[in-house]
This record gives C-alpha cells, structure tokens and sequence, in this order.
C-alpha cells in the first residue's frame, strides 16, 4: 500500500524528461488547501503531542521520560488496558477472518440474484456507528431486562449480568463489534475470491486436486494482500476501540474491559490526572499501531519482490 | 427504474425536513439590553430538580434591571466534565460552575479553578452556613464553594408489601437480622426479583463511607494523610464479608437493576419490584414522591442495618453540592455572578425553601436562616421520613477529600469480594478472598500516597 | 447431476437466510421497543411486540421540552448540512491532492507525499487533546466549522483516488494537452468526469464519517446546542432516557434512516466500490 509505483518509468526516458516539472505550479496550488488542512490539523497537533508528552503538565518543565515511566510504574491499568486490548483484537480478528472468508465462499458460490440481496443485506451493519450498535445490543444483552436474561427468566433460571463477570462482559462487547465488522470483512474476501483467475482451478481439476487441496494451494496464497489487508484495518481499527466498551461495560467489571482509548478518555475527564501523561499514553498507542503496519508493509513488499 | 426515481426524490425531501427542522427557532428568555452574560453550569438531575432551577433561572432573568442576564447549562454527568474542561482550554470557563463538597479542595482549590467567595460574597450571608457545612467548604479560612443542600448517602429503604409476605415484621436494623430477613424473602421471590440492593462497582465507594466510618472511626486514611488504613482495620474485612455473603447467597442482584444503573437511581429498581430492600441516598425520597407517589404508603425507611445496630454512630456521609465562581472571569463577572448565588440561595429564605419544598425535605438546609424558616413555617406530613433522615443527616460525616482513586481503591475490595463469592468453597476461602482483596488495595493506596506531591495532608 | 446442484444451491441459500437472519435480527429485534412505554420496555420478561404501540416515544423526540436546551430535529438538520459541506469539501481538496500525485513531477514530490501518507497511521486520541487546543486558539470551538475543517483531508482518500488515476489512460491526458488546455481543466474535463464511481464511494465514507462522529463534537461543540451533532445527543438521550428507553430507540431508528436511503440509493457503486479499494 504504501510503496510508490513510478508510472513514468513506464514511459520512456525522453517523454519522461519532457514532461519532468511540467505544471509545477498548478501542482503546489492545487495541492495547497490539503496540505495547510493536515498541518494545522494533523501534523501541528502532533509535534505539540510530542512536546507536550515529555513536559510537567504544571510547570511546562521539560521532564524527560517521566511522563511514559509514570505510565508503566505507577499506572498499572494502562498497561493492563494495553492488553486487553491485544486481546480483544486477536479474538475479533481470528473469528471475523474465519467466519467471512467462510461466508464469502458461500457467496462466490451462490451466483444468482438472492446472492445479490444477501451482499447487500450484510452490509447493511457498516453504516451504524459503535453508538447507535450498543444501543441496540443494549437491548439484547440488559440485566434488567433484555432479550436474553428474558429467555433466562421464561426458562426458569436467574438473568445473566454481562457486566459482572469477564468473560461475559467480553462477550457483550466482541459480539457488537462483529456484528458491525461481518458485512465489510466478507465483502472484501468475495472480491478477493473472484479476482482469482478461474483457469488456475481447471489446471488444479485436471490433476485431481480435491476441494480442500484447491482451498490450501490456490485459494488461500492468492488471497494473501486482501487478508492483509484486512488484518491491517482490523488492528488499528480494534486497537483503538472505544465507543462500545463504553457504552456496553464502561470498561467493567473491575476494569477487565478497559481499552486503552476508554481510558485515555477517562483520564481526559479525570481532574486529577494530568493530561500530559493521557497524551504519552496515547503517542504509545500510535507508535504501536505505526509498527504493526510497518512491519506488515515491509513483509508484503518483500514477497511481492520475491513473487516477480 | 421505479424505485430509483422514488428514491432520488426521497433523499433531498429527508434532507430538507431535517435542515428546515434544524431552523425553527425555538421561544427564548426575555434578554436584558446591555446587561452582562453571566454564565452557569448545572449538572442534569431528577426533572423535578431540573424544573425548579429552570423556574428560578426565568425569575432571576425576569428582572431587567439587574444588569445581569443568566445563562445557565445543564448536563449529564459525563458531559459536564467534557463541557467543564473544554470550557477551561478555550479560557471561557463558566461564571459559576458545581462542585460536590468532597471534591472541593481538588478541582477548586488546588487546581485554581475557582476563586475565594470572602470578598465576593456578603459576609452576613457567609456567617449564614451551618457550623456543620461550613468546614466542608472552608480551605484556609476562606470559603470556596457556596453550599446548595446537603444530604446523607446511605439510608435504608424497604417495600412492607414485600416484607410483610415474606414474614419479616420489621426492618433489619443489623447485618445478622439482614442476612436471616433475606433468606426469608428469597423464597417468596419470582426470577429477576432480588432481596436487597448494594452499590455495585468500584466506583460507589463514595455511598458506603459511613459504613466504613461506623466500623472503623475514620475513612481510607490516616488523619495526616500518610497511611493507608485498610490493612489495619478490621473493618474494612467486616464489610467485605458482608458483600461476600450477601452475593455468595444470591440476596443481591448480579447487575444492575435500575435503568440508569447508578446507585443514583437504584431506588428505581426497588419501586419497579425488582428488589424488596436497597441502601440509597435520601435524595430516593423525592424520586418516590415524583414519580411512584401511589406507592408511598408501601414504602418504609430506617437507618442502614450495621454489625452491632447500634444507631447512634454514623451510618453515612453527608454529601451535596456547592456553587463555585471561576478564576477565569474578571472581577466584574465574578461580582456578578456573587450576585447571582447569593439571589439564588442565600438571601431571601423563602425563595431557598421553595427547593427543600419541591425536593419534599429529602435533602437537608445548609443556611441557618434557610433552617429556621422551614421548621416555622411548613408542616411536613412526611415527617415519618424525614426524622430518619434528619437522624442520620445529624450524626453524618464530611465525604472523603482524598483522590478519587483511593475511594475506587477501597471500592474495589467490595467488589472484588462480591464477584468472587462462592459459598460452595468454604470459609478458607473467603477469609483468602477478603484478604487478597484488602492487601491489592493497602499496596495500591499506600503506592498512590508515595507518588502523590503532597507530604501530610495538604491542608 | 442436476439433483446435485439443486440440493447445493438449497444448501447454500439456507446457510445465507441464517446468516442474513442474524444480522438483521438486533435490528428487528429493535424496530418495536420504539412504540414501548417506560414500564414495557425493562419488563423481565421481555415481549418482541408491545401490547399496544403508543407514539409517545417520538412525539417526545420531536417536542421542545426533549432535554434541556437539546434539540433532536435541530441535531438532525446540523448533521445533515455538516456532512453534506464535508462531503463536498472533502472530495475537492483529497481529489486535487491525489490528482497532483498521481500526474505531476515536481519537486518535494516523495517527501510531500510521505508527509501526507504517514498521517494515515496517527490515531484520533493521539492528537485529540492538542487539536482541542488547536481549534480554541483558532477560535473555532462551537462553531460549525470546527465540525467541518478539521476532518476533510484524508490521506486514505488521496491513496484511494491516486489509485485510480493510475488507471485512467495517459493518452487521453496527452491529447488534451495537445488541444491546448491547462492541465488544471484537463482535471475538470477529464478526471473528474470519469471518476464518478470513486466519488461515490468515497463521497458515502466521508458522509458516513460525519454523520457517525462523536468524540470530536463531544469535545468541541459544548457551549452551542443549536449544532449539537446526532450522536452526540444520543449519547446524552442514552443516559437521561435510560428508563424511558423507547425514546432512545426512537431516536436511534430515525438516526440510521438517512445513512440507510443513501445506502439504498448508491448499493451498486458501494459494492463494487469494496472490490476496487480491496485491490489496493
């Protein structure tokens, strides 16, 4: 994703000079309105991050790493968040790739116009926000009264708390967020299935190759960069969870589900925390998700290279 | 084809009902010419509460010739930090902002966010304060926030209905005759129907500060503020198993069981069936009276049941809410908004009463001119209610002024202690539940004291 | 044979019901408890259908006395128009921006374009609490351009239109230019026109982006309900309303009514637009 593929390399040497720095100037002018919004908005915001992270909130003193010392000594519950969080993102990850690679070959199979309603009905998730969804959900899994401490009672058997026990409590939240994420991930892998040229499974038919083999040798390695992909979207998308921890639990029972965003947003609320150790915190955030996707780059453009 | 033409007309219809919705005006206050905005941030309580400020807020703006004109906010919880802070780094705190007494020294005092009333405020109406307030609101002599009401944060309420079913004659006034009363009523319960309701979660510590004041002469801390106390005191175990029993045995619910899931409004649950007893906040008595009135008459309280029964020792805190005056408004604004409190709570008894009145005395007077007035002129036919209330407001202690994070600290023993329940295991391990849960918080509050600036209690 | 595939398709089309089932499902589930009173929609146990459907919950929605100065139909109109003027920007500035690099040699090229790309990889809470300082000294906060500005670049959205002018042939550019026009029509006449189908993807992603947004209002609009955003004042009508939550419910279906329609409208072009930006 991130490498540049030189067009003009395509081009020969003498166009490629001709037309070298033509238009500079409508370029910079064109390019202008995006380039001052991200630096006023994205960039700016960041270096004062930065600075701002190694100072004493009070006194403006530079402080060196205590900001980020505090967050690992004294503050255990970001760390622990940390973790939770790499938790929470296998789970959903693992499940989400096994559940819509599956559905999108059920898909790539059902080539008629009800497979076509069913692409748009999945679909439909995307378009609601964390919100609206634990409200929704709020339904389904309420103590008080929601569908399924309903069928509890109806059974005969006392109401289930989601918020009072962790595992539960994980589930009320992981449930929600695939529920959102199912539509969009097999979507993805149905365009991935039916970009695999057809040919290479007759060639595999004529040596008698069986459902599975075909699934492990073709399937599976051409489908590599959507999986990625995929994988790429689900780390830092999930990493940063926020909304439905929450709405659902509030990061509860004894902040088992507490994500290190939740928490950092708790603590923007807090008085008494200062704010520049919320901010270390949150730039420890981004240098993860920074080196997750890097790695994951470096990885693929190498095997591309290898692949050629 | 059809739909499509349908649906091209259906968007930009939504669109224009939405932006031609958004446009209507709505009926504002009449404005003041010239006068001088002062602004207010009031947290979102019970309608009836957010009415009558409303109608005092109208009143107060009724008069043009004042020179002041008032702008007051309401919001949730959440929102009002959210709003607070942000307001702080755009330098537009405002005039007036809420401050409960417990968090008075830390997010006024220490943080500068709010100026000393003394010269703001006339002096005969800063005399005025209960002796009892007054040191809840007093930091080096000077007074910061200017008291609104007070109110005790754990009495015990009941539904007879229920208890009479379940045969238990009175209400339990210890944690034995709690237990054997709750073992009475959960037979007589259907699913989703519980005995008694606790504060749940670890935030709630601020609603049993009685308790562990009842059990052990004193809060989390030492006096000076360099020792934790929860390992020390038996207490703190005490209490521990009494939530250990209590989940262990299923007398309390799993979750929770008013909407709202706070111990706010936990007496929700209570009048909606869903538990036959729950510790609340007097405050639940207005809420019973606004909303479930035709209940009432099933409704009983008491003082909260303790180890010994013993109800002349504390059994709550008195916590409430006080008014504060931003340190970001200039002098002008801030008299003003001086002007603003003392019209809204301090100079006329009468106007003041008319919310002890419309809270139906659930929340104690903090003025002695406002106390007077009310025990001349009104006649409360509550009083049943009310001198359980006034008991126990009477003997109450000061809420915590340590950091939040040694009351969770202290919260989450409890609920450590009531998620792990499980009678099934035996005594061994509950005593290894209870004191797991008390050495996590002993370390983690005394950690908390060595890497706070403060050396002894700060003021 | 033929029996074979008959049986498969039923096979298949089962599996797809159930799973179509379960995803519409908390949505159905929902759809009633709009119409339930305070006491029905907590009652244990729950019904799927009220026993009789009251209009209460949405004639609260609609009245002026919602919660406190809050105004849900304004926070529908405010969201409309912001993400509509977000949409619009949005799809000018990233456009221009990926059309320059995707078709201009200039210099600062590379630098200019990691500069851009690495924006992609900072989180919203890294730099939320600097942005908030940020748009106060612009004295932005609780205007509508707080709510518009800060968002409209994305380097995701450059990456994605960049990607596709790789695909639109030279040639067409070369003969424009030979016709004599500035390579700044040739973005109107050419490029633009051909890339309706990115537009709309991205252009429903953005509108999508806005009309979801909360921590950013949350944060920044707080002295200006008039502009309070949608789900921003759901939140709030979440914990104010928690007992009488068919209210909230209402106001939830209404929420998802607009993003839904357009989905209806743009199905097509939204499908196969995730087959293309699956490529990258």
């Amino acid at each position: 994703m991130i490498y540049t593929e030189d067009k003009f390399q395509l081009v020969d040497k003498k166009r490629h000079n001709r037309y070298k720095y033509r238009g500079q100037t409508t370029a910079y002018l064109m390019l202008l309105p995006a380039f001052v919004l991200l630096s006023i908005f994205v960039i700016l915001p960041l270096i004062l991050a930065i600075i701002r992270s190694f100072q004493d909130y009070n006194t403006k003193a530079f402080v060196g790493f205590s900001n980020y010392v505090y967050l690992f000594e004294m503050d255990t519950l970001f760390y622990k968040s940390f973790l939770t969080a790499l938790l929470m993102t296998t789970i959903i990850s693992v499940i989400l790739l096994v559940i819509s690679f599956g559905f999108a070959l059920v898909l790539k199979a059902m080539d008629n116009k009800f497979g076509k309603l069913v692409k748009v009905l999945i679909y439909v998730p995307f378009f609601i926000s964390g919100i609206i969804a634990s409200v929704i959900f709020n339904l389904i899994f309420n103590y008080g009264g929601g569908l399924i401490s309903s069928i509890c009672v109806l059974l005969d058997k006392d109401p289930i708390s989601f918020t009072n026990d962790t595992t539960l409590a994980y589930i009320s939240i992981i449930v929600p967020t695939i529920w959102l994420g199912f539509g969009y991930n097999t979507l993805v892998m149905y365009a991935g299935l039916i970009n695999i040229p057809e040919d290479y499974y007759q060639a595999a038919n004529v040596d008698g190759a069986n459902w599975f083999q075909k699934l492990w040798f073709i399937t599976i390695p051409n489908m590599r960069n959507y999986i990625v992909l995929l994988v790429i979207n689900m780390v830092t998308g999930y990493m940063q969870m926020m909304e439905i921890p929450m709405m659902m639990t509030g990061g509860g029972p004894l902040n088992t589900t507490l994500t290190p965003v939740l928490y950092l947003f708790n603590s923007f609320r807090d008085p008494s925390r200062p704010d520049n150790v919320t901010i270390a915190g949150a730039i420890l955030i981004m240098i993860f998700i920074m080196a997750v996707n890097i790695f994951v780059f470096k990885t693929i453009k190498t095997r591309r290279s290898e692949d050629v | 084809m059809k739909t499509r033409s349908l649906s091209k007309f259906i968007v930009p219809a939504l669109f224009v009902v939405a932006l031609t919705a958004g446009c209507k005006s709505k009926s504002k206050d009449p404005v003041e010419e010239g006068a001088t905005i002062i602004t207010m941030y009031l947290r979102n309580f019970e309608d009836w509460s957010n009415e009558y400020m409303n109608k005092r807020v109208k009143e107060f703006n009724s008069n043009m010739e004042d020179g002041i004109q008032l702008s007051v906010k309401f919001f949730e919880d959440e929102a009002y930090t959210d709003a607070f802070k942000v307001a702080k780094e755009n330098g537009s705190a405002p005039d007036i902002f809420m401050c409960s007494y417990g968090n008075i020294y830390h997010d006024v005092v220490e943080t500068g966010d709010g100026v000393p009333l003394n010269d703001l405020i006339k002096q005969e109406y800063i005399d005025d304060i209960s002796d009892n307030i007054k040191p809840m609101v007093t930091y080096n002599d000077k007074v910061y926030g200017y008291p609104q009401l007070s109110e005790p944060s754990s009495i015990f309420f009941y539904r007879k209905s229920m208890l009479n079913t379940a045969g238990v004659a009175s209400a339990p006034s210890t944690w034995a005759e709690l237990l054997e009363a709750c073992s009475k009523i959960k037979p007589t319960l259907k699913r989703g129907q519980y005995c008694v309701g606790i504060p749940i979660g670890s935030a709630l510590s601020w609603s049993t500060y009685g308790l562990q004041y009842n059990l052990t002469g004193g809060l989390a801390l030492n006096d000076d503020w360099t020792q934790s106390r929860v390992g020390t005191e038996e207490g703190f175990k005490d209490i521990a198993g009494l939530w250990y029993d209590l989940y262990g045995n299923g007398y309390v619910p799993n979750g929770a069981i008013s909407p709202k899931g706070s111990y706010n409004d936990i007496i929700e649950g209570m009048m909606m069936g869903k538990v036959a007893m729950t510790f609340a906040g007097s405050w639940s008595i207005a809420e019973i009276m606004h909303t479930y009135s035709d209940l009432a008459s099933d409704v009983g309280v008491s003082v909260i049941p303790t180890k010994d029964g013993n109800t002349s020792k504390v059994t709550a805190s008195n916590g409430g809410w006080t008014y504060a005056i931003s340190s970001q408004s200039d002098k002008e604004h801030q008299q003003k908004a001086a002007k603003v409190i003392e019209w809204l709570f301090a100079e006329s008894p009468e106007r003041t009463a008319g919310f002890f009145e419309a809270a139906y005395y659930s929340k104690a007077a903090v003025t002695n001119s406002v106390k007077a007035y009310i025990s001349e002129h009104v006649e409360d036919n509550l009083k049943e209610w009310t001198n359980v209330i006034n008991d126990v407001a009477s003997k109450a202690i000061p809420e915590a002024t340590y950091p939040w994070s040694i009351s969770v600290a202290v919260g989450t023993i409890f609920e450590t202690c009531g998620l792990n329940a499980d009678l099934n295991k035996g005594e061994s391990y509950k005593t290894t539940t209870i004191n797991n849960a008390i050495k996590t918080a002993d370390d983690s509050i005394n950690a908390i004291i060595h890497s706070s600036s403060w050396e002894g209690k700060p003021f | 044979m033929n029996k074979r595939k008959v049986i498969k398709t039923l096979i298949l089309s089962l599996i797809c019901l159930i799973v179509v089932a379960i995803i519409l499902f908390p949505i159905i589930w929902m759809l009633p408890a709009a119409f339930k009173g305070k006491v029905e929609i907590w009652a244990l146990p729950n019904t799927w259908l009220p026993k009789v459907f009251k209009f209460d919950n949405f004639e609260k929605i609609f009245s002026d006395n919602l919660m406190n100065d809050i105004s849900f139909v304004s926070s529908l109109g405010a969201t409309s128009l912001v993400s509509v003027i977000a949409v619009v920007c949005s799809l000018i500035v990233n456009m221009f921006a990926a059309y320059v690099f995707a078709n201009f040699e200039f210099r600062g090229k590379n630098f200019l374009w990691y500069y851009f790309l690495i924006t992609m990889f900072i989180p919203g809470i890294t730099i939320l609490l600097t942005s908030i300082r940020v748009v106060s000294v612009l004295k932005m906060t609780d205007t509508i351009a707080v709510l518009i500005i800060p968002g409209l670049v994305s380097a995701y959205n450059i990456f994605f239109f960049r990607q596709f002018y790789f695909g639109i042939p030279r040639s067409l550019e070369e003969a424009a230019i030979i016709d004599g026009c500035s390579r700044f029509r040739i973005f109107f006449k050419v490029f633009l026109p051909m890339s309706v189908t990115p537009m709309v993807i991205i252009g429903v992603s953005v509108f999508m982006g806005y009309w979801n947004s909360f921590m950013w209002p949350t944060l920044t609009i707080v002295n200006n309900s008039a502009i309070a955003q949608v789900m921003q004042v759901i939140r709030q009508l979440n914990s104010t309303y928690s007992g009488e939550y068919g209210v909230v419910i209402a106001a939830t279906l209404i929420s998802i009514l607009i993003p839904l329609t357009l989905f209806t409208i743009f199905q097509k072009k939204i499908i196969a637009g995730i087959a293309i930006s699956g490529l990258k």
